[in-house]
């Protein structure tokens, strides 16, 4: 047998797809935690810082400095303030901006910036470090987003503080606080702005989820060794070594062992597990099969044997029965044929004809109630009874009351068997017939129709002790024919169980009713097997048919 | 559908075993095996075969065995009753006819 993706392999993929599916689930739910956690921690800080120079701002008053665009004194004292907050806090940018057209999102102008004591002391002039009252933004340093937020926040004189991320090219990712920085008259006037850059963040997420996958893939890689390893173990290992013995099980069935030599060798299994059950059925169950072979050898061999005793019965039957024909090839006064073919290898039926003497010829048509082996057992006896009967020059009558009564004498399987006798005298053509039960004869007179002799039969041959059976006479003239037959003529039936039946019998034998008796015989059987077509043959079937020529043709 | 139905019916010491389809060398035994345990204690015996199709020679010898049973109980009130044309010949033929009382 072909095999597909091994079991193994199977186990293999399906762990690692799982575990893949189980350490992505796990890093994206992680992940998304672990930003939101972040950005949370990020917006309150940068908030915290937003306030904090905003109050600042209104210490300085420093929203008047905006509303009048002046740098008075307390201007670098305020940046200082700033510089401090922007040392103690890990911040990027900090500083206030103000829309020089509250209605033109690029009239935007920086108010003041703050820088850290390590950014002064990079040594460049502080003209260019700072930024002063009055100083246009650069192009592109905010995103239009940005700046929309940022207008309306002054529009709406918002007084609480807010966050947004925003990206720019020049500063990549960033976390904006903002807060509206308003004049002693309460005019909103500009912005306090704090910037976290969060690609920082986004770096931490990154390690974070980068720890998170390789913990996840050494976890699940061990987990998956581990599974392995015990199914490999408990379940793979089990059902391989099944597999195996049921291969070389199936093997020597295949190569045709001998059934005794079928071995089917044995799994241990350790586990008491359903492969446990399933390692003795299968165990059990190629024992059955070799047990079954055995078996099946045996009666193979006993029915060989049968078969063979069988076919030589069928041959000693058959050669019992007289079966040369012509049978008497010297004597042309009659002309006489016969046939029996049993439904299985033997039967109950005979015919049987023997010259009692030189002028007197017996005639038998029998059948055995029931087939095969009984019946052709109580054939032969009831054959040589009748035969050694009728040899002592007892007439047909007293021939078959003496037959009657050895058979009944020891009768203990209460068979019988219907048999029709007669005895014809050659010279004359006269026939004297005894009948035991069986089927009346067809006599077809020289220039008539086959029609049956409907004389009062007696009890079957065997049937009843005491039997005294009568006897009647047939006259046969030349060309005169007579057919015997047993019931497997008429009652032979097709497929849908109807009988061939004695008319069409007797039309068959009127068909070609001058026929020898030899072609009478093909006749009928040729229409009883066009009648059955292909049922089963169901009764033994046995004809025979004597023509009387007359005396005359003795000395032919 | 069946090949052979058989039904008994027993009044008093009469049986009354009905035949229904045919008797063939299959089910003769089956024939045998719902007549012969019943015949104790009957003083008449009748085979109703009125719709009986067929009987083959192993059927007829149950009628035997029936019969040689029956004599030996010293019963002779033996009846078959309405054989069907088929079947009485058969009955004829091998003589069995004459054991029975016929009722047509």
């Amino acid at each position: 047998m072909k095999k597909g993706i091994g079991i193994n392999t199977t186990a293999v993929i399906a762990a690692v797809v799982f575990m893949g599916i189980l350490t992505t689930a796990i890093a994206s739910i992680g992940y998304k935690l672990y930003y939101d956690n972040v950005m949370d921690n990020y917006v309150s800080y940068t908030k915290t810082v937003v306030e904090y120079a905003s109050r600042a701002a209104e210490e300085y008053s420093f929203g008047d400095m905006v509303a009048a665009r002046e740098m008075p004194d307390g201007y670098e004292k305020f940046r200082s303030e700033l510089n401090k907050i922007k040392d103690c806090s890990n911040i990027e940018y900090l500083y206030a901006i103000y829309f020089e057209d509250i209605y033109d999102i690029y009239s935007l102008h920086y108010a003041i910036n703050a820088k850290t004591q390590e950014e002064l002391s990079s040594g460049r002039p502080l003209s260019e470090i700072y930024s002063y009252m009055g100083k246009p933004c650069e192009q592109g340093a905010f995103a239009d987003d940005t700046l929309l937020i940022l207008q309306k926040a002054v529009k709406e004189k918002n007084r609480s503080t807010g966050t947004m991320e925003g990206y720019s090219e020049g500063y990549g990712y960033m976390l904006n606080g903002y807060h509206v920085i308003y004049d002693s008259n309460d005019n909103a006037v500009g912005l306090i702005c704090v910037e976290i850059n969060i690609n920082k963040i986004n770096e931490c997420v990154q390690r974070y989820i980068t720890l998170v996958i390789i913990t996840a893939f050494v976890l699940a890689a061990i987990t998956i060794i581990l599974y392995l390893f015990y199914i490999r173990r408990h379940l793979i290992k089990p059902i391989l070594s099944i597999e195996k013995s049921s291969e070389a099980f199936v093997k020597q069935i295949q190569n045709n062992a001998a059934p005794e030599d079928l071995i089917y060798e044995k799994v241990s299994i350790r586990s008491g597990n359903e492969l446990h059950l399933l390692a003795d059925n299968v165990q059990s169950l190629a024992d059955s099969v070799a047990s079954y072979m055995n078996n099946l050898k045996t009666v193979t061999a006993d029915r060989e044997r049968i078969s063979a005793e069988l076919n030589t019965a069928t041959m000693i039957q058959q050669s019992m029965l007289p079966h040369v024909f012509p049978p008497f090839p010297d004597r042309k006064e009659f002309d006489l044929f016969a046939s029996m073919t049993p439904a299985r290898e033997v039967g109950g039926d005979f015919y049987d004809f023997f010259l009692i003497d030189d002028d007197h010829l017996g005639i038998v048509m029998a059948d055995v109630s029931g087939k095969g082996v009984p019946a052709a057992l109580f054939m032969m006896v009831s054959k040589v009874i009748i035969q050694s009967c009728a040899m002592l020059g007892r007439s047909a009558g007293e021939t078959l009351t003496k037959t009657n009564e050895a058979i009944c004498s020891n009768n203990q399987a209460g068979m019988f068997v219907t048999v029709w006798f007669g005895i014809l005298e050659i010279s004359t053509g006269r026939i004297t017939a005894a009948n035991g039960g069986h089927e009346y004869p067809a006599i077809m007179k020289a220039n008539g129709e086959f029609e049956l002799i409907r004389k009062k039969s007696g009890l079957v041959v065997g049937g009843l002790p005491e039997i005294r059976y009568k006897e009647y006479e047939i006259a046969l003239e030349p060309g005169d024919k007579l057919f015997l037959y047993t019931d497997g003529v008429p009652e032979a039936k097709d497929k849908d169980k109807n009988m061939f039946g004695l008319d069409r019998m007797l039309d068959t034998l009127n068909e070609d009713k001058g026929a020898s008796p030899e072609k009478i015989l093909a006749n009928v059987r040729n229409a009883v097997n066009a009648f059955v077509k292909d049922a089963e043959q169901f009764d033994d079937m046995t004809m025979l048919c004597i023509e009387y020529k007359g005396a005359d043709h003795e000395t032919d | 559908m069946e090949d052979l139905i058989i039904r008994r019916k027993q009044e008093n010491n009469v049986l009354t075993v009905f035949a229904e389809g045919r008797i063939d060398n299959q089910n003769s035994p089956q024939f045998s095996e719902e007549v012969k345990p019943y015949l104790n204690d009957v003083n008449k015996l009748v085979f109703d075969l009125e719709k009986l199709i067929y009987i083959s020679s192993a059927g007829l010898r149950v009628l035997l065995d029936v019969f040689k049973c029956m004599t030996e109980n010293a019963v002779t009130d033996l009846v078959i009753r309405k054989p069907t044309e088929i079947v009485f010949e058969a009955l004829e033929v091998t003589g069995i006819a004459d054991l029975y009382n016929i009722e047509n």
